[in-house]
């Protein structure tokens, strides 16, 4: 089984106050994680995983059953791949055993399906000079 | 996260992801000749002690991105210049520096900040700010040096022709 990785060469991001921001570089387009997601995300940026590792992540960290979240990872990596922010690679990495805890946010707080939000397309960037 | 602070968060990454195939585009008059309107720029993530003088830095400023020549350094921030805006100077607080452009592309002609014509183009601004403000003020602190050690010695300063007459 495959597993799947944030597709970081097309991509730039930032996570403010536990929410990625990301922006795709040959769409332009600009997209908002909420916290659960921007957790995956973070997972997978070096690492690749399988749908089963990312559930088995989430549960662990909001004490929930892995397949009571394992359709909301599905949605999400998909959504993430429509949009051609995720890879799908053939070996995924480190499994639950191995999980290591991920996420900058302070904490993990009350569980909300993972959600990729798309705000929009970005102009070109202009640099000032009046 | 709400679509208006999700998108300056996004204009900034557009920075990051500045390379040859992903220009930014330049508008203005302000940093004629080096920089004029329609140029592509590429621009680099730089590290606070690796910027040097008569670089051309890109900062923050609400949504917008000025791109202006370093002149000079301090401890918290950097104070910047146009060549083609004489009279203004600025300043820009270290954290909110982005990053320093390293390459321009102006029709199909692309030089890059190791290039020999951007050398040259850093060297004459630094060198018309000099004239413009450093040598003024080196002049007259000379000049309030001079007095003061006059004073001191008990020597009143010459007259100038003018006040003689």
């Amino acid at each position: 089984m495959g597993g799947f990785l944030a597709n970081t060469d097309k991509v730039a991001w930032r996570v403010v106050d536990g929410e990625a921001v990301i922006v795709h570089a040959d769409s332009s387009a600009y997209y908002g994680l909420n916290a659960t997601g921007t957790f995956i995300w973070e997972a997978i940026l070096t690492t690749p995983l399988a749908t089963e590792d990312i559930a088995a992540r989430l549960s662990t960290r909001y004490g929930l059953g892995r397949e009571a979240v394992r359709a909301d990872v599905e949605a999400f990596l998909a959504s993430l791949g429509e949009e051609g922010l995720l890879l799908e690679v053939a070996e995924p990495g480190a499994g639950p055993d191995g999980a290591a805890e991920t996420g900058s946010g302070p904490g993990p707080g009350r569980y909300e399906p993972p959600t990729l939000a798309k705000f929009g397309e970005l102009e070109q960037l202009v640099l000032s000079g009046e | 996260m709400r679509d208006r602070g999700a998108r300056l968060i996004a204009k900034e990454l557009q920075l990051e992801l500045s390379s040859e195939a992903r220009t930014l585009y330049f508008h203005g008059e302000s940093m004629r000749p080096f920089l004029v309107e329609g140029d592509a720029v590429v621009v680099a993530e730089v590290e606070w002690d690796d910027i040097r003088i008569g670089d051309v830095i890109t900062y923050r400023v609400q949504d917008k991105f000025p791109t202006r020549r370093v002149v000079r350094r301090s401890k918290h921030g950097l104070h910047l210049w146009c060549e083609n805006w004489r009279e203004r100077q600025f300043y820009v607080a270290r954290e909110d520096v982005l990053g320093r452009a390293v390459a321009r592309k102006r029709g199909d002609v692309r030089i890059t900040h190791r290039d020999a014509e951007w050398t040259a183009a850093r060297r004459a601004a630094l060198s018309a700010y000099w004239c413009r403000f450093a040598l003024p003020l080196s002049v007259d602190l000379a000049r309030r040096a001079l007095a003061k050690a006059l004073r001191l010695a008990g020597l009143r300063r010459p007259r100038s022709a003018r006040d003689a007459r």
